[in-house]
């Protein structure tokens, strides 16, 4: 295992791809992209030859099914110019469409084809093969136990010229796991799929490493989409081990009080969650959180998917913050909008790309439950996780904040969910006691360090926020029941404020 | 006769073979078996080695070999394998035909 661990690795060029498979596919090796008809396998592959021939290694494409020419028109609106690299010598094109009338007789193999690819690749040194779709060959001819052995023959052939060998083959089905004419799996050495289904009124596409011989890779599907202006892109995952540095140090959450109770602070590469209903304060917290990271000299990235840039620079203003200087001065991109019209997995790719460019030291996504508005359940978990993952990785700073629906307190579906994610939760409560609607927080976790256990009364000034204290002998706020164990020391003096 | 020998001199073949593979070794004999049979010594017969001319392979987009073209008369016509039952390979390509008419 470890010996194998050594291979070289190609990147494949398709961003999120290579640390699926740790660092790219092993060089010299062949792999089957199986999929439906749509699910993205000749996007996949001629991704692979474009930015493979960017990189500096070149290609060869051989088509079974379309034109060379319909290839390169169908895919110049990614801004893959292929008829440019094939002039540029960086992409040789192998037409291989199958001449129907020919007829059979006898036995044959497919050294023509062989033939033909040996000169392409060594016509432009090319490294990188992509074959596509293995189906238009076999159905070329009738007999495809023949073909099957013929290809196989040819796939011995190329190995020893050391290309890095893509192959497209469909699948009947989304369900069946096999292609139509069990071309591949007997033949190469990795496996991967493409699906691409219907979910819940929305299509998703997800990608999936079904084996990868001798090395390791993640497993289970990813979600991805094909960006109109760049291809396909994998949306961003939990990293994978090893990348995880823990960061010791603490940043300040723009409160003095609430670092107290959190044991000192949040970790620079922590994520923090809100949890709490409409107007308990989560908003608040969220930009003292980017006030704290701005007058510390860091670039804070401001997601608002539930009020608008306007509402959110108003309420800023009544607390004293000036979101418009902040983003003149370049600490602060303030991104509002209602995520609910795009798929989880753009709305992903856009914040990585916008982390990407922005490169935030903290981040602030508000709310999680906007995200969650009729997403499948299964779609926002990988959200999530592929969110939280993501950042952590690049160290940034993240405060996520999550709506309670109800007003004094019970658990969510979504918070229970999150909590898995989140290396710190606060969580802000109504409570009503004595016929007085107040506030308090609990800091339900931190990873990793000492934090305040019990409850916090909490008052929203025209300053910000102000912590009363802790409440000692009322029981039953977080299920929106508070009731008076014994009395509170100074339950009068907070009574008026 | 020579009547047969001026219309076989109107052929033209071009067979494309992968090196010494035992299909391509098995076509060779066959054609010249063929040709024996039919009469065919006019015939323009190439044989191409698609690992030694692949520009050739490519120019005819050949994927199986061996596969025999004819070039000459039109329409162009080919038959793929190692013409294992030559008379049909006769008849595909209109061999016969061709020498009768």
């Amino acid at each position: 295992m470890s010996a194998m661990q050594g291979l070289a690795r190609i990147k494949v060029g398709v961003p999120g791809f290579d640390e699926l498979v740790h660092g790219g596919l092993p060089e010299g090796r062949s792999t089957l992209v199986a999929g439906s008809t749509g699910a993205g396998k000749t996007v996949f592959g001629l991704q692979f030859l474009a930015r493979g021939a960017l990189m500096g290694e070149p290609g060869v494409l051989v088509t079974f099914a379309e034109r060379p020419d319909d290839l390169i028109a169908n895919v110049a609106s990614f801004g893959w110019d292929l008829g440019g690299l094939v002039r540029e010598g960086r992409l040789a094109i192998v037409d291989a469409t199958p001449d129907t009338d020919a007829i059979v007789s006898g036995q044959f193999d497919l050294g023509g084809l062989a033939a033909r690819i040996e000169h392409a690749l060594s016509e432009v040194s090319g490294t990188r093969l992509f074959l596509d779709p293995l189906d238009a060959l076999f159905e070329g001819f009738s007999d495809a136990v023949e073909v099957r052995r013929a290809f196989a023959a040819v796939l011995r052939a190329l190995r020893p010229l050391g290309a890095t060998t893509l192959i497209a083959a469909e699948r009947p089905s989304e369900e069946d796991d096999a292609t139509h004419y069990s071309v591949g799996e007997f033949l190469v050495d990795n496996v991967v799929l493409l699906r691409n289904v219907r979910s819940e009124e929305r299509r998703r596409r997800t990608i999936e490493v079904l084996k990868l011989r001798g090395a390791d890779h993640q497993k289970g599907e990813f979600p991805f989409i094909i960006d109109k202006a760049a291809g396909i892109e994998i949306a961003p995952f939990s990293p994978i081990e090893g990348s995880s540095v823990v960061s010791a140090e603490r940043i300040s959450l723009g409160n003095a009080e609430l670092d107290a109770m959190c044991g000192g602070g949040m970790y620079r590469d922590s994520l923090m969650m809100l949890t709490g209903a409409t107007g308990t304060g989560k908003t608040l917290i969220g930009l003292q959180f980017m006030v704290a990271g701005i007058a510390a000299g860091e670039r804070v990235l401001y997601l608002s998917f539930e009020e608008s840039r306007w509402q959110l620079e108003r309420n800023a203003a009544a607390w004293g913050m000036d979101l418009k200087a902040a983003e003149r001065d370049g600490q602060l991109l303030l991104i509002s909008r209602y995520p609910a019209r795009l798929g989880l997995e753009d709305l992903l790719v856009e914040i990585k790309h916008t982390v990407e460019e922005f490169e935030p030291m903290r981040l602030v996504l508000d709310s999680m439950t906007a995200v969650e508005h009729n997403s499948p359940a299964k779609a926002f978990r990988e959200f999530s996780v592929g969110l939280s993952g993501y950042l952590k990785g690049r160290g940034v700073a993240t405060m996520l904040t999550t709506t309670l629906p109800d007003l004094l307190g019970g658990e969510h579906a979504t918070d229970l969910y999150l909590s898995t994610i989140a290396d710190a939760i606060l969580a802000l409560r109504y409570f009503d006691l004595d016929s007085q609607v107040r506030r308090a927080m609990l800091v339900l976790k931190v990873r990793g360090s000492q934090h305040a256990s019990e409850m916090h009364e909490y008052e929203i000034l025209d300053s910000g926020l102000s912590l009363v204290g802790p409440i000692e002998g009322i029981g039953g706020i977080g299920a929106g029941r508070a009731e008076h164990a014994t009395r509170t020391s100074n339950g009068d003096a907070r009574a008026g404020g | 006769m020579s009547g047969l020998d001026r219309k076989s001199g109107r052929i033209s073949l071009r067979l494309y073979v992968a090196s010494e593979t035992a299909p391509s070794a098995q076509a060779r004999r066959q054609l010249a078996v063929l040709r024996e049979r039919l009469g065919g010594e006019q015939w323009e017969v190439e044989v191409v080695d698609v690992f030694e001319q692949p520009g050739l392979a490519e120019a005819d987009r050949i994927l199986a070999t061996p596969v025999l073209v004819r070039l000459r008369p039109a329409p162009r016509l080919s038959v793929i394998g190692d013409f294992s039952d030559s008379h049909a390979v006769a008849v595909a390509l209109d061999l016969e035909e061709e020498l009768e008419r």
